[in-house]
């Protein structure tokens, strides 16, 4: 994956600064930054749900601004707030998305089959979207966005609401993925998994890189993922005076 | 802080408390309305919505029973009026106020406070009473325009009292069924009980045709609601049994004091079952898979696309009624205008087929709205699949076409059996005229509007529900002119119409094929 110099505007205001980083095959790279630093609105950028204002992204050589739909045959995606057809069963909606993508029902029956048994989703099947709780949910949008073994996955905040089973089959899925040859980009608040999960960071903030390399050139700069990201806040200094407030 | 004490000051709070859950739930259900909009409700929203349908339903009620007992004929027929539209209006109030509070109110923030069960309840039943203020002026309004002496004055408020006490109960009692179990799983239970629902807004709509309709010959009510009865069904009579009967008897004061006492008792049970499950937490069933995971495949995937957008419309009972209160209006109004004189003309005959085209189309628009709403909140999914324009637009396009096909096939039949007195001639001068107004109205515009939906913009836009509403007119004025080819003969007229519904066929189709072209590039 290529993204080069991306740059988006929402009412006069950018939202991507020039963004530019590479993912090749067999790579997991984290977005990471502050609420509101672009990483989202990078992530439907490289799907082709939006278009940059300047720039392009090419995902295993389809460009994502000019053929969005080759994109998103090829590539699964996750959105961090989760909103599922509450009116339909699981059984109902997987077969919509298997329908959709186009996939052979044997494969697609036998690939569902061991989804399910692994996010522990056998039982809710023929229950209602509506009655799930949110970390089921979260689950139903994994098992709908790597149903058809995608090259590329994009996960945006995948762990969210995930008990610990479902997370230990996530990231294993993660670094299968990976092994197999294809890219995860995927972002995160939580830096222990970005460090043990990716190969290579993006930091942002407030649109622009302010960071990228790997793990281990990310991390040296300021002594870990979580002192950079204070530092990037600009208020590790206030914490001691909150906690002694708080006290 | 002061502290409270006293049943002064816990009564004050059972209001507030009222208050704040009505003040939630509309904001709650606000938020998911507007959501799917792409925006929050503002602030003056939430008010207007709070305040205004209670407000407004309150006015409309005291003003209704005041012109209904003022009007002219005796004074049963008066009083059967007054309790026809206080059942409905006040099962209307009940259920739509207390469903709202069942599912979006819920009283789980309050449980953390010090606040009793009983304080909680109360605010529940305060809350869903609020839109039924009308009916505490109803009593002493029916009581003095009765005229007539004491015993009807007193006949009248009693009755008035026991209708509003049988229409809240009705109303508290369908909540209860179909309020917070709404996802209780696909079961056989649910669907029968939003079956029940539709139903249920079904027979009151034709009830409410009904008695607008002949609202100005009060002495004809009983007429009407043996009208009614045929057409909804002898169940409805169970409301109105004995007392309908013996109305002018010397007894109905007593037989009045019995229905209050039937009606005050189906209040209370009902009051309770409300106030138990909405403070009850919401009860999820989740069963075992019953049968193994399998795939449906439909070989189209746009029908596959149009079954999910019914599914989705049918199982939210919000939204259920939408599908089958279009057939109950159509033959509402079309035994409404046959049943004005027979043999009916050809002009009559016109103006049916044009009510029946502005009805189904506007209520199949009404629905491919309400598809683009939800998938403008849900859809990312399918887009994320690979979903393409083109596809997306063909299965809202035969999402159109089934539910307006089921509305005009309705019409049709109806046609086939109020309209064939006057011969075939009017029968295919109506169909033809159907036809045209549906092919006018659906191809084109939903078509359009589903190639404009995409990965950048879910949901509908307003300059496009501008559009559907300037398509619709001009269809609608097409349709109207037809009776300017009856100068002719009859059948001449048919074939000029069947050559303008030829020519609107095509033209849709091809300015839809080009659409698709223009829109082809960089969303496939």
């Amino acid at each position: 994956m290529i993204v080069d110099s991306v740059t988006k505007k929402f009412s006069g205001k950018k939202a991507l600064d020039s963004v530019s980083f590479t993912a090749g095959p067999g790579e997991v790279v984290g977005l990471l930054g502050p609420n509101g630093s672009g990483k989202s609105t990078l992530m439907r950028i490289m799907l082709g749900f939006l278009k940059p204002d300047s720039g392009h992204v090419m995902v295993a050589g389809a460009d994502s601004t000019e053929d969005s739909m080759a994109v998103r045959r090829i590539s699964g995606y996750v959105p961090e707030t989760v909103e599922l057809y509450e009116s339909l069963t699981l059984r109902e909606l997987f077969s919509l998305v298997a329908r959709v993508r186009g996939l052979g029902s044997k494969y697609a029956l036998d690939r569902l089959n061991a989804l399910v048994d692994a996010f522990e989703l056998v039982k809710y099947v023929d229950t209602l979207i509506g009655a799930l709780s949110k970390g089921n949910k979260q689950k139903v949008a994994l098992v709908a966005a790597i149903l058809h073994n995608p090259k590329v996955l994009f996960l945006d905040e995948p762990l969210t609401g995930l008990d610990a089973f479902s997370a230990r089959v996530l990231k294993g899925i993660i670094r299968s993925k990976a092994s197999e040859g294809g890219t995860v980009i995927f972002s995160t608040h939580v830096m222990e998994i970005a460090e043990k999960l990716c190969n290579k960071i993006v930091l942002l903030d407030g649109g622009r890189i302010v960071i990228y390399g790997t793990v281990k050139q990310v991390a040296s700069v300021a002594g870990g993922l979580e002192e950079l990201m204070l530092h990037i806040s600009g208020r590790a200094s206030e914490i001691e005076e909150i906690l002694r407030a708080l006290s | 802080m002061r502290k409270y004490s006293g049943p002064s000051a816990r009564a004050g709070l059972v209001f507030r408390l009222a208050l704040l859950l009505l003040r939630e739930s509309h904001y709650q259900m606000g938020k998911y309305k507007y959501e799917e909009r792409g925006r929050r409700p503002r602030r003056r929203e939430l008010v207007l919505s709070s305040l205004g349908g209670s407000l407004l339903i309150n006015l409309f009620g005291a003003a209704v029973v005041i012109m209904l007992m003022m009007g002219p004929g005796p004074f049963s027929s008066r009083l059967l009026a007054v309790e026809a539209i206080t059942v409905i209006l006040s099962f209307i109030a009940a259920f739509e106020n207390s469903w709202m509070l069942e599912t979006y109110g819920h009283a789980s923030p309050l449980r953390l406070l010090p606040l009793s069960d009983v304080e909680i309840g109360a605010a529940y039943l305060t809350a869903s009473s609020l839109a039924l203020l009308w009916g505490i002026a109803a009593l002493p309004l029916s009581a003095l325009l009765a005229g007539s002496g004491p015993v009807a004055a007193a006949t009248a408020a009693i009755s008035v009292a026991a209708s509003l006490a049988i229409g809240v109960s009705v109303g508290l009692g369908l909540s209860v069924l179909v309020g917070g179990h709404r996802y209780s799983g696909p079961s056989r239970k649910a669907t029968m009980m939003q079956a029940a629902n539709v139903a249920v807004y079904s027979i009151v709509f034709i009830l409410v045709y009904q008695v607008y309709a002949l609202s100005h010959t009060i002495a004809g009510m009983a007429d009407a609601l043996a009208s009614t009865a045929a057409t909804a069904g002898w169940p409805l009579l169970l409301v109105f049994p004995f007392h309908v009967l013996l109305m002018s008897r010397p007894y109905s004061l007593l037989l009045s004091l019995l229905w209050l006492a039937a009606g005050a008792y189906a209040l209370r049970k009902s009051s309770s079952a409300f106030v138990s499950s909405s403070t009850s937490p919401i009860y999820v069933v989740i069963r075992a898979a019953s049968r193994p995971l399998s795939l449906s495949y439909s070989h189209f995937l746009s029908l596959q696309l149009a079954a999910k957008d019914f599914k989705l419309i049918f199982r939210d009972v919000r939204r259920a009624p939408l599908l089958v209160v279009p057939p109950i209006v159509i033959v509402s109004m079309l035994s409404g205008v046959s049943a004005a004189e027979a043999p009916i003309g050809i002009i009559p005959v016109i103006v049916m087929a044009s009510s029946v085209a502005f009805v189904s189309n506007t209520f199949s628009a009404v629905l491919g709205l309400q598809s683009f709403r939800i998938d403008g909140k849900f859809g990312w999914l399918l887009f994320a699949s690979g979903l393409r324009r083109s596809e997306y637009a063909k299965s809202k396009l035969v999402f159109s076409l089934l539910s307006s096909a089921f509305y005009y096939a309705v019409g049709t039949a109806a046609f086939a059996v109020l309209g064939s007195a006057n011969g075939s001639a009017a029968l295919i001068l109506a169909l033809a005229s159907s036809l045209a107004g549906f092919a006018l109205s659906i191809y084109y515009p939903i078509s359009s509007m589903a190639l404009r939906v995409g990965p950048e913009g879910y949901g509908t836009e307003p300059r496009l529900k501008l559009e559907l509403v300037a398509i619709l007119l001009a269809a609608m004025s097409a349709v109207a002119s037809i009776p300017a080819v009856y100068v002719a003969e009859a059948s001449v007229s048919a074939l000029l119409v069947l050559s303008a519904l030829l020519m609107a066929l095509g033209l849709t189709g091809f300015l839809g094929r080009r659409r698709l072209q223009m829109e082809g590039k960089g969303y496939s």
